[in-house]
């Protein structure tokens, strides 16, 4: 049977491929998706900040970042929290966001982690090394004003928010980190939901419901883009870039090279607008700025030429001509879309060919993650849902659910295939999927945030189950021609026949930071791989050979300098 | 029998208003011709697929009815008012054909037709509440109509009440005629059921079986190749859109709908010259249709007709613009 399965996907036809035929479903019912769902393993509430009132903002958070703290090697979790507003009879003394310390055992609070408690009504963050000093920062969007904290890379947080040029007090959504100006820092991308007014707020109904109003009852507000000088210091240059042009409804972004230039562009997930293309001209015109230029490329709306509710985004080779697809989750009734990248800035939305489409029709799609979840070789995505509107049981005739199943797009030859990966589990109303190595076995883990619930790990065990050969890298910059991060190399994997590219990023999804660390699977017979990295200022790294089993520290001009072994997987 | 009533009976409807006009031209007010040629009127405006001439149609009914009226005000017919309510309907005429409505349901309280107009007429009048009262009117006092089943789904529908609009169907399916025809809208309208709820599969199963009870029915053609599509079975929606296009009795709607969805799929074959034809000959039916333009986008762009591509682009931006408030 496994032979029959490799040969099946040994071919990979990725967004266009036909639905599974039979003999596909039967091939692909089998165990190969294996995560322990671990429920209050973290001790964190998600507080929405909703008493009642039904703003909309409650409705749309939180997310959170996996990233290694204090550089002890487990990554640590940051949890974002969302508030009332202060004037609220109810609103209860705000619960700031969390940084719980990674170990072993799992997450803990730990004494020694200090100032990241912001109690602003949260949203998203970004993980990042912003002052280039070699441990990792944080960047918070909330409905007000956005707050940065500098790490001592111990893990003791300062808020030089003011103090580093930070002036964005509007309704911050998702924030990317993002090397616009090939200068060697982290720039940061900030998407702004909507322009929501307390004083002009009159609610929504529905058959003599109260319900939270859509997106299209209010305007759109701009993105930012702020430009660091290299020491962590910002300028905003969104109107220099032209972004004041178009006011969005920002939930979604995804970074990468969509026309292949050498300078990184941006796509935007707006809900219930059409989608942003912004192509950054850089590179052409040594400007800062970009052109938008979606519904032409083919990337602006869904199938149906709906303008649909963009959440999460996620970027992925799936035919494996190196560029990368854009998939995007979105409302019910609006498949989530698979954006097919053909090269030359066009793409066709391809959902309803590669089986992705009608699987996710029933649900609101939130956090999307693209993940080799059987370590196959072939990418799925995985995507958690959960409904906007908390009494849609009621509205609807209990015909749909707040609390709404994760889901699995299993990847082959054939297209897509779905799976919920704990459906014995109760559901719960998923916001944002955080990917990470959080045992350092060598498989990708996931952390679920819930809406005014507790969030989920989703602990896979595929090393020690799928039995295909696995290796990590970790990228890291010189911090002047590419940034300590790396963001924007492109990696190219060889091995038996299979090139495999991604670009390398940190944000994704919805609202989420993941794990900087990359992890391949190789196919089973594989001992090697040859990896190639494509810095961002377009220095070719020679071919490295890398053995699965541990990761691999790559730094910018000098090679392997650290090899970690993968921990032992979980029996 | 008059050589009027019996093309009238006949169901020659075109000869019957030839030979009431030749009648009228001789006594103008003879009250049962004036009738008559209302009614063949609107008869014949039912096989008229253009909007213009469906509209004259109406407009000739209208003054033969309203003559009609005047010249015997009392004459108690609740069809006179109901056909006087279709006219105003049809010209967009709300106030008046809710009069009618009215008028109607008053003097034959017991016809569902007449709670149909008065239900559509409430439409008109922005009042869907009780335009749904009176659908559900309609269609308790003809149980066995699945017509009168459609009317309440469709306000339903238009009142975003999707969930209801499934158990209210399912309540009352028992009652519905076992005439092939009346399963089949039954079915039809399970499917737009399950599909506002956005199970595609169950809508899918529903249309298949509408289809196998009315296989001549030419508006479940298209929606059949839509559905195949919708499914991922892209050689069964490419097979129902060549027998759409094939079908004479199909509407110029669902043929552009049909040649839509094969262009899609001819699309995505990598065919984008054999693609394009196709999504512009949608397009001059489905005028200002989002996922023709934008297929034709992504069609032309690929057939290297940038310029092209860009000017159909603007064509989307200006009928957004249009359409927004």
């Amino acid at each position: 049977m496994k032979a029959r399965l490799l040969a099946l996907i040994s071919i990979l036809l990725g967004c266009e491929a036909a639905p599974p035929s039979e003999e596909a479903w039967v091939l692909m019912d089998q165990p190969l998706f294996p995560f322990e769902l671990e429920e209050g393993s973290i001790p964190f509430q998600h507080d929405s900040g909703s008493r009642g009132l039904r703003h909309i903002g409650e409705s749309v958070g939180s997310g959170g970042a996996l990233f290694d703290v204090d550089g002890d090697g487990y990554l640590d979790l940051y949890l974002v929290q969302g508030a009332a507003d202060d004037d609220v009879p109810n609103a209860g003394i705000p619960k700031p966001n969390q940084l719980f310390r990674g170990t072993a055992e799992g997450f803990v609070l730990h004494k020694g982690f200090s100032g990241y408690g912001d109690t602003g009504d949260g949203m998203g963050c970004a993980a990042g090394d912003f002052d280039q000093d070699g441990d990792q920062d944080l960047y918070i969007t909330n409905d007000g004003p956005d707050r940065l904290l500098i790490n001592d890379g111990k893990g003791r947080f300062t808020d030089e928010t003011e103090a580093r040029g930070i002036d964005q007090p509007r309704f911050g959504s998702v924030v990317t980190t993002v090397d616009i100006d090939l200068d060697g820092d982290l720039d940061l991308f900030v998407g702004h939901y909507l322009e929501f007014s307390k004083e002009d707020f009159e609610p929504c109904m529905r058959d003599e419901l109260e319900v939270y109003c859509a997106p299209k009852n209010y305007p759109g507000v701009p993105c930012s883009l702020l430009i660091n000088d290299g020491r962590g210091y910002f300028s905003d240059l969104s109107e220099e870039a032209g972004l004041n042009a178009f006011p969005s409804k920002a939930l979604g972004v995804l970074t990468t090279d969509f026309d292949q230039d050498g300078d990184t562009d941006l796509y935007v997930a707006n809900d219930g607008e059409a989608n942003f293309l912004l192509l950054n001209l850089f590179k052409e015109t040594g400007e800062v700025r970009f052109s938008e230029d979606a519904l032409l490329a083919g990337c602006a709306l869904g199938e149906g030429a709906k303008e649909e509710a963009g959440m999460g985004v996620a970027g992925v080779d799936l035919d494996e001509d190196g560029d990368e697809e854009i998939l995007v989750t979105n409302f019910e009734a609006q498949s989530n879309s698979c954006y097919r990248n053909d090269g030359a800035g066009m793409f066709l939305e391809t959902s309803f060919f590669n089986g992705m489409a009608s699987p996710s029709l029933a649900w609101v799609g939130f956090g999307i993650r693209d993940m080799d979840v059987n370590h196959d070789t072939i990418p799925d995505i995985f995507v958690t849902n959960g409904h906007v509107i908390d009494n849609i049981g009621e509205v609807s005739q209990g015909q749909l659910q707040f609390a709404q199943p994760d889901q699995i797009y299993l990847g082959s030859a054939n297209g897509f295939s779905v799976i919920e990966p704990h459906a014995e589990a109760p559901w719960k109303s998923g916001r944002a999927a955080i990917s990470g190595d959080i045992d350092n076995d060598g498989d990708l883990d996931l952390i679920v945030t819930c809406w005014n619930d507790s969030p989920r790990i989703l602990r896979s065990t595929a090393m020690g189950s799928a039995g295909a050969p696995v290796f990590g890298l970790e990228l890291v910059g010189d911090g002047q021609r590419c940034s300590k991060d790396a963001v924007g190399a492109i990696i190219t994997v060889e091995s038996m026949g299979q090139t495999r590219t991604r670009e390398h990023r940190i944000q994704s999804s919805y609202l989420a930071s993941h794990d900087p660390r990359q992890l391949f699977a190789l196919k089973r017979q594989a001992y090697s791989a040859n990896v190639t990295i494509r810095w961002p200022d377009g220095t070719l790294s020679p071919t490295i050979q890398v053995k699965p089993g541990a990761y691999h520290r790559i730094e910018w001009g000098k090679g392997v300098t650290r090899v970690t072994p993968f921990s032992n997987p979980k029996p | 029998m008059s050589t009027l009533e019996q093309a009238f009976s006949n169901g020659d409807y075109h000869t019957a208003l030839k030979i009431g006009r030749t009648l009228l031209a001789q006594d103008p007010n003879d009250l049962q011709t004036l009738l008559m040629c209302g009614a063949s009127c609107i008869e014949l405006a039912r096989g008229l697929t253009d909007r213009g001439a469906n509209i004259g149609a109406h407009k000739e009914a209208l003054t033969y009815f309203e003559r009609l009226v005047r010249l015997d005000p009392n004459h108690g017919q609740s069809r006179v008012h109901q056909s006087l309510a279709r006219c105003h309907l049809v010209l967009a005429s709300h106030v008046k054909a809710l009069g009618h409505a009215k008028l109607a349901v008053q003097l034959d309280s017991a016809s569902a037709m007449a709670q149909r107009l008065l239900g559509e007429s409430w439409q008109q009048n922005g009042n869907p509440s009780n335009a749904l009262i009176a659908f559900k009117a309609a269609h308790q006092l003809e149980p066995g109509s699945a017509d009168y089943l459609e009317a309440v789904q469709d306000q339903l529908h238009k009142m975003r009440r999707f969930g209801e609009s499934l158990q209210y169907i399912e309540k009352h399916r028992g009652k519905v005629l076992s005439d092939p025809k009346n399963q089949s809208t039954l079915h039809w309208c399970l499917h737009v059921a399950w599909l506002s709820l956005n199970k595609v599969h169950r809508a899918h199963e529903a249309i298949i079986k509408a289809h196998d009870l009315t296989p001549d029915e030419p508006r479940l053609l298209s929606s059949l190749a839509v559905s195949y599509y919708r499914v991922g079975d892209f050689e069964k929606s490419e097979n129902w859109c060549d027998q759409t296009l094939a079908h004479r009795g199909t509407p110029p709607r669902a043929r552009a709908v049909a040649q839509r969805t094969k262009g899609q799929i001819l699309m995505h074959q990598n065919q984008y010259a054999k693609a394009k034809p196709l999504l512009e000959s949608a397009l001059t039916v489905l005028e200002g249709d989002g996922t023709t333009m934008l297929a034709l986008i992504s069609t032309l762009r690929r057939l290297g007709e940038t310029e092209q591509a860009k000017a159909v682009a603007n064509q989307y931006r200006k009928s957004v613009e249009k359409k927004s408030p």
